[in-house]
């Protein structure tokens, strides 16, 4: 007996909208959840006002963190954004300043990127246009021109590329020998979790490291593809919830889970959350008297748009192809190329100050400079520790020379210098001054 | 009835695998226990008995002040020093909870301090000693009060310095009860700060990796540069400020402790995860020692060789690095010291 979605669906209106309009308001609870989650967390001191320098990315240098109070604002206002578009309340609005808010935060410091706050930026530019407010919002409820039980497929199938670009690009970058000959990074991140309860001792065992690296792998590579077939969908879900949930308690990793859960509903048929509510006996909208509207096709220009998108996806994740050398040492094109959970690199870094005129040197530990964390992330990434070497320069007017001390461990390597210690880092122009790693 | 069915079969392979595995310590457990057996248990008890020899130094002091006996008390002072030391890299638990650190590790002197304390008469038991700060109390100033500069040559065993020996047994008794209570706190292992610091886990291993390589950081930045300075102006080892001579026996000692960690327990658990690096560390560690020891070697005027304080400098540089990289990254420190989210 077909549903009341599978009879939208099947229609020449489009599909049910109902599918699109839970991710909204999922999506819109997780995101005003890690805002809050951020605020009590004292995330907003530790990442936008205690550091007394940031890490600009370049062309965003103008994206500073607001004086005084603002950053807790804005942090809230970003959490009230995420819930009027979870409520589909001034639905677009609501998400495209959810977008500029939220990716404002992230634009402030490169030391805060992250794979998933870069994903969450993407999804929320999406939902800025994405019709997700058709159905259970307040937009729909107020403005009767808004409600429809049906879209066009394409938002929906938008989001499934999306998802599906995530976890793609993520198990191929798991197909290096340090993750399949090697089990590394897994066999340090499980060997540290060793004292969880009940799982902890077998963490511990090399062969369980193993095993996890090549399920990851093997699970990013396909489950796309299983949650996309209808016959292995529901299956491939209870993965999705098993690895997210394992992984979720296992690393810190926040929203990531969340995000990757919520995303894999989509995958679903769209009419999904009405069939199950019949099945459990819930009524709710659409109604029978709800009529979808007729679908008018995607202009030219938006055609071109998503073609556009789609082909920057794929290729922007593959500009590391480009370079030459390990990308997870280099780290050109490491970012927005979804290399999740890849690589346990650590630095060390200390850099060395020449004044020819005054003939003075010193020697500047950036931890009296940064915070922690930024130490942290800055030392294993040589693109930031140039851009420190510059900004000290800057301080002394430009005038003097900055070499860099660093060295680097990458997946349980022997540590070696990531950057040549003769390089003058404050010069504008240099040449192979990253490296190379000597064990690849 | 379906779901009792479900839940039965997972019930009972939660506990075939406990019974697989509980009882038996994880490696972690089990090099956190060694560790806590084998050098910080001792290191406490060698503390407590250093410390209780120098108060028995500084009553004889007191009792009867001459040259022999302030000879013994700095000596005694000396090897308490020393065993701190082998400890610095240790600075967690009773130690951290209780703010004792500063007993022992707290620099550098506060004349002014030490010097108010000793003319405050009403200073004369334990109980007043408590009211005072780090700075007038501890090893440092027994330091201050043992080893006096020219200008206040000999000052202890001036007939009208009765007071500043009593000051000198007070703080060296106060210090021997902190390091006894230590000492106690860690002799039993399944309770108290043993059984805390072995039940810790990772939590454990990381406050210790932290710590070690804070010890590590400190060396290279702030206590080896000062002899790097005086070896290129071909100066003796003595550091300005310093009053007794024992900087680098003291960094020894510093050095001495943090292989006692390896060798004595952290160096199998990180065999087990990365065997290079283990031995790594392991042979780094006899260089390092051989290369603070060659300084620690020369008498205290002559002057220090700029290419063997250089050569020092370098192996200990290189060990602060094996320790902030290559070890707290094989030993999963790296993401639990980020407090925020990863990916």
């Amino acid at each position: 007996m077909a549903t009341e979605g599978d009879q939208v669906a099947e229609s020449s209106t489009g599909v049910s909208a109902a599918s699109l309009a839970l991710f909204r308001i999922l999506f819109g609870l997780v995101m005003a959840g890690g805002m809050i989650r951020f605020l009590l967390n004292g995330w907003v001191e530790e990442l936008f006002l205690r550091p007394a320098f940031h890490f600009p990315y370049p062309g965003f240098e103008w994206v500073r963190p607001w004086p005084g109070w603002g950053m807790h604002l804005h942090v809230m206002v970003v959490a009230f954004f995420a819930l009027a578009m979870a409520a589909g309340w001034h639905y677009r609005l609501a998400s495209f300043l959810f977008f500029i808010g939220f990716t404002w935060l992230e634009l402030i410091d490169q030391t805060n990127y992250l794979n998933h706050y870069y994903l969450v930026s993407l999804l929320a530019g999406w939902m800025t246009i994405l019709p997700a407010h058709r159905l259970w919002s307040v937009d729909s409820r107020i403005k009767p021109g808004v409600r429809s039980p049906a879209i066009p497929r394409w938002p929906l199938n938008l989001l499934r590329f999306q998802f599906g670009i995530v976890y793609g690009f993520a198990g191929i970058a798991k197909l290096n020998p340090d993750w399949i000959l090697h089990a590394q990074p897994m066999r340090i991140w499980l060997a540290a979790r060793s004292d969880l309860p009940l799982i902890g001792p077998w963490l511990d065992q090399t062969w369980i490291a193993y095993a996890a690296s090549w399920f990851g792998a093997v699970y990013d590579l396909t489950i796309p593809f299983f949650l996309l077939w209808h016959r292995t969908n529901p299956v491939a879900f209870c993965a999705v919830v098993f690895f997210h949930v394992l992984t979720g308690l296992l690393f810190p990793i926040g929203m990531f889970p969340w995000i990757m859960t919520i995303g894999a509903t989509l995958f679903f048929a769209p009419s999904w959350p009405m069939d199950l509510a019949k099945r459990l006996g819930v009524r709710i909208q659409p109604t029978a008297c709800s009529s979808p509207k007729p679908m008018t096709p995607l202009p030219p220009l938006g055609k071109a748009m998503i073609g556009a998108y789609v082909a920057a996806q794929i290729l922007l994740p593959m500009r590391c192809l480009l370079y030459e050398g390990n990308t997870h040492w280099t780290y050109d094109g490491f970012n927005a190329a979804w290399k999740v959970m890849i690589a346990e690199k650590r630095g060390h870094v200390t850099f060395d100050c020449v004044d020819r005129l005054e003939q003075r040197h010193w020697r500047v530990d950036p931890k009296t400079l940064l915070t922690p964390r930024q130490s942290v992330m800055m030392a294993q990434d040589p693109y930031l520790i140039r851009q420190f070497a510059r900004h000290l320069s800057e301080q002394e007017g430009g005038r003097i020379e900055v070499r860099a001390d660093a060295f680097a461990t990458l997946n349980g390597r022997p540590s070696q210098r990531l950057i040549d210690r003769t390089v003058d880092l404050s010069q504008p122009e240099i040449r192979d001054w990253i490296l190379p790693l000597e064990s690849d | 009835m379906i779901r009792l069915k479900s839940i039965l079969p997972a019930c009972l392979l939660a506990a075939l695998l406990n019974s697989a595995f509980g009882s038996t310590p994880t490696a972690k457990e089990q090099m956190l226990r060694t560790v806590a057996a084998r050098v910080v248990a001792p290191g406490y008890q060698r503390l407590a008995m250093r410390c209780e020899q120098l108060v028995e130094a500084a009553q004889r002091l007191e009792e009867r002040p001459d040259a022999i006996r302030l000879k013994q008390a700095q000596e005694s002072w000396l090897e308490a020093a020393i065993a701190a030391q082998e400890l610095d890299c240790f600075r967690i638990g009773p130690i951290a909870d209780a703010g004792d650190a500063a007993t022992f590790y707290f620099l550098p002197a506060r004349p002014a301090s030490i010097e108010r304390a000793i003319a405050d008469s009403a200073i004369s038991s334990q109980a007043e000693l408590k009211r005072l700060g780090a700075a007038a109390k501890g090893l440092c100033a027994m330091e201050y009060l043992l080893f006096p500069t020219e200008s206040a040559n000999l000052a202890l065993l001036n007939s009208e310095a009765t007071r500043r020996r009593h000051y000198l047994t007070l703080i060296a008794r106060e210090a021997a009860a902190t390091a006894a209570s230590l000492s106690t706190a860690w002799q039993e292992p399944l309770q108290g700060s043993a059984a805390s610091f072995i039940n810790g886990g990772q939590e454990s291993l990381n406050a210790l990796v932290n710590q070690m390589a804070m010890t590590t950081g400190s060396i290279t930045a702030l206590r080896l540069p000062p002899l790097m300075n005086s070896a290129l102006k071909a100066e003796s080892g003595k550091i300005p400020g310093e009053r007794s001579n024992h900087t680098r026996e003291l960094l020894l000692a510093a050095a001495r402790g943090l292989q006692r960690f390896h060798a004595e327990g952290m160096g199998n658990y990180t065999r087990r995860i990365n065997a290079p690096l283990a031995d790594r560390l392991t042979k780094h560690y006899e260089s390092t020692l051989t290369s603070i020891a060659g300084l620690a070697r020369l008498p205290a005027d002559q002057p220090l060789d700029s290419r063997q304080a250089a050569e020092c400098f370098e192996y200990c540089n290189a060990l602060d690095v094996l320790f902030k990289v290559d070890l707290a990254s094989s030993l999963g420190v790296t993401l639990t010291f980020i407090s925020t989210d990863g990916d």
